[in-house]
């Protein structure tokens, strides 16, 4: 039970694999291949190109694991080496295929409705104007959203990844949340209304 | 309780959002108690609530077989690249004291060679053949390059171009598929000739633009400054191998009734594509739309062809996919929705797919 305990444990797992552990090392990159994958293709899509990288970001830990420091939150420490891995990729590749290039743009994948947990109390209406809203936003404002409310990295993590200071990434979240509340304010109210409409009619029902 | 912060601002907090999905199991009690302590009115946690819901990310979970499959990849490429463990330390040292000999020894051969190249055999410069380059610039992006003349070159979400590395003989040949605007140097002894198609487009160092998507049968060429020439393999224009084209006019030629079209407009309409804004100006819905689906790469599907010869105007900067097509359908008789992508066995996402249906 004990044992078990332990490989629920980031902290344990990455000790352990620092320590030489193979079995561990194989839990970690079972337990975070899909999250990394879903992160790379949502901000680079480019399936083969994420794979690859996800493929080094644990080749490299292991090659120096002998020298890696503790790290308080595995997943955020997996998501920065990714993100700096590929994007030094693609530099390399736009560099072999002829010097002076340069990649402009990068439209960033939609998200659709099968991306987000269905739950009962928010109807349909609500939810695409939600999606509408996320789809709406910069390719950094989503990336910041995902990072927080589904990898559920702190501030100082998230400005490590995406690279800029705590200060401006809660001012991003600041206007990204207002942005997200107003476009679902007025559908929600509607439903409010609906409700109170509910309960005063069958109060004065009572009454009569 | 007053707070400076919007209410949407809640949500970073961590115990917040325990208490806003526990929400359904509080009593009363406890509620009054969320509202007294954040200030909140119970509109306020409502639609807390649905902003909190509506962001639960589903993770697409991939399959075991496909993890496991990458993890002996990883686990292999481990094993080829290491070498002789444990020796490693001292190869390295042997490697460090082998490239300061190496580096020494390398400065008489540096002298020798350039001596050779720039004395000896100045006059006898062995004739490489130039190596073809291809660049394609991948749907939803622009791409930017500088030819070996150092020409630059703007190249269009899912187009392509193809050059040799060394500009050699008596033209500067490139070809072209999709649509690129071109600032040429100016070189009178060698012209830079563009082929699209049929076409050839012959300069000698001016600004054009040239769109010829495989899916549209045109080529249309628009001059900015300078002059340009256009010839074809096919036969004569009125009579003349070239035809030349003044700045500010775009030449519209038809690939299946061989016909040259001269319009007079403002070049900007088929320029503005490079800065990022799109104009579509007198263009049918399904150009409009093909354009739409290289520029963000997305598959857009048009469900109903009655729609697709209705022609329009319009200029968009900065805006994104969904909200072009929703201020398209503003004057148009038309609406759009997501259709689910599809998830292929080996785990990757397709493209995600939109379709246009008439009102």
């Amino acid at each position: 039970m004990a044992q078990l305990a332990g490989y629920n444990d980031d902290t344990f797992l990455w000790n352990e694999f620092k320590a030489g552990d193979k079995t561990c090392f194989n839990t970690l990159f079972r337990r975070y291949y899909s999250e990394l994958y879903y992160y790379g293709i949502k901000n680079f899509s480019d399936p083969d190109l994420v794979k690859e990288c996800i493929q080094e970001v644990f080749i490299r830990i292991w090659e120096t694991r002998e020298s890696l420091g503790n790290v308080e939150n595995v997943r955020a420490y997996l998501i920065v080496s990714l993100r700096r891995i590929i994007l030094a990729q693609k530099k390399k590749v736009m560099l072999q295929q002829h010097i002076g290039l340069r990649q402009v743009e990068n439209s960033p994948f939609l998200f659709d409705l099968n991306e987000f947990e269905k739950h009962e109390e928010i109807s349909d209406g609500v939810r695409k104007i939600l999606l509408a809203a996320i789809n709406s936003l910069t390719r950094k404002q989503r990336e910041l959203v995902m990072l927080f409310f589904y990898y559920e990295l702190s501030y100082a993590e998230i400005a490590e990844v995406i690279g800029i200071t705590v200060p401006a990434l809660r001012n991003l979240m600041y206007r990204t949340l207002i942005h997200l509340r107003e476009s679902i304010g007025e559908k929600s109210l509607e439903s409010m209304n609906k409700l109170f409409f509910l309960f005063f009619s069958s109060f004065s029902v009572k009454k009569v | 309780m007053k707070r400076a912060e919007d209410i949407s601002m809640l949500l970073t907090d961590k115990s917040f959002r325990k208490i806003l999905s526990e929400w359904l199991e509080f009593s009363d009690l406890r509620k009054a108690e969320v509202y007294r302590n954040y200030g909140l009115t119970p509109k306020d946690v409502e639609i807390l609530r649905q902003l909190f819901l509506g962001l639960d990310f589903h993770l697409y979970e991939h399959p075991e077989a496909n993890i496991e499959e990458a993890l002996n990849e990883t686990v292999w490429k481990l094993t080829e690249r290491k070498f002789i463990p444990g020796e490693k330390s001292h190869l390295k040292k042997l490697y460090v004291q082998f490239s300061k000999i190496a580096a020494v020894l390398i400065i008489p051969v540096i002298v020798y060679t350039a001596y050779i190249q720039f004395f000896r055999f100045s006059q006898v410069v062995p004739a490489e053949k130039p190596q073809m380059v291809t660049v394609n610039s991948q749907p939803g992006t622009v791409t930017t390059l500088v030819l070996p003349d150092e020409s630059k070159i703007w190249l269009n979400a899912g187009s392509s171009i193809s050059y040799p590395n060394v500009f050699s003989g008596s033209i500067r040949e490139v070809s072209l598929t999709g649509e690129a605007y071109f600032e040429a140097v100016k070189n009178k002894e060698m012209p830079m000739v563009v082929s699209v198609g049929g076409l050839k487009v012959k300069v000698y160092g001016t600004k054009f633009n040239v769109n010829a998507f495989p899916s549209e049968s045109t080529v249309k060429v628009t001059l900015i400054e300078g002059s340009v020439a256009l010839s074809s393999k096919l036969g004569k224009f009125n009579g003349k191998n070239e035809f030349f084209i003044d700045p500010g006019q775009t030449v519209t030629f038809n690939e299946e009734s061989r016909n040259l079209d001269v319009k007079t407009e403002d070049p900007f309409y088929y320029t503005a594509w490079k800065d990022g804004v799109i104009i579509f100006h007198n263009h049918t819905f399904d150009t409009v739309l093909k354009s739409l689906s290289r520029r963000f790469n997305i598959d857009i599907e048009l469900k109903d062809q009655s729609l697709a010869t209705i022609r329009m105007d319009a200029t968009f900067r900065d805006e994104s996919v969904n909200e072009i097509l929703r201020l398209l359908s503003l004057s148009t008789p038309f609406s759009f929705y997501y259709e689910a992508p599809q998830k292929s066995p080996d785990g990757t996402f397709a493209k995600s797919k939109i379709c246009v249906v008439k009102k």
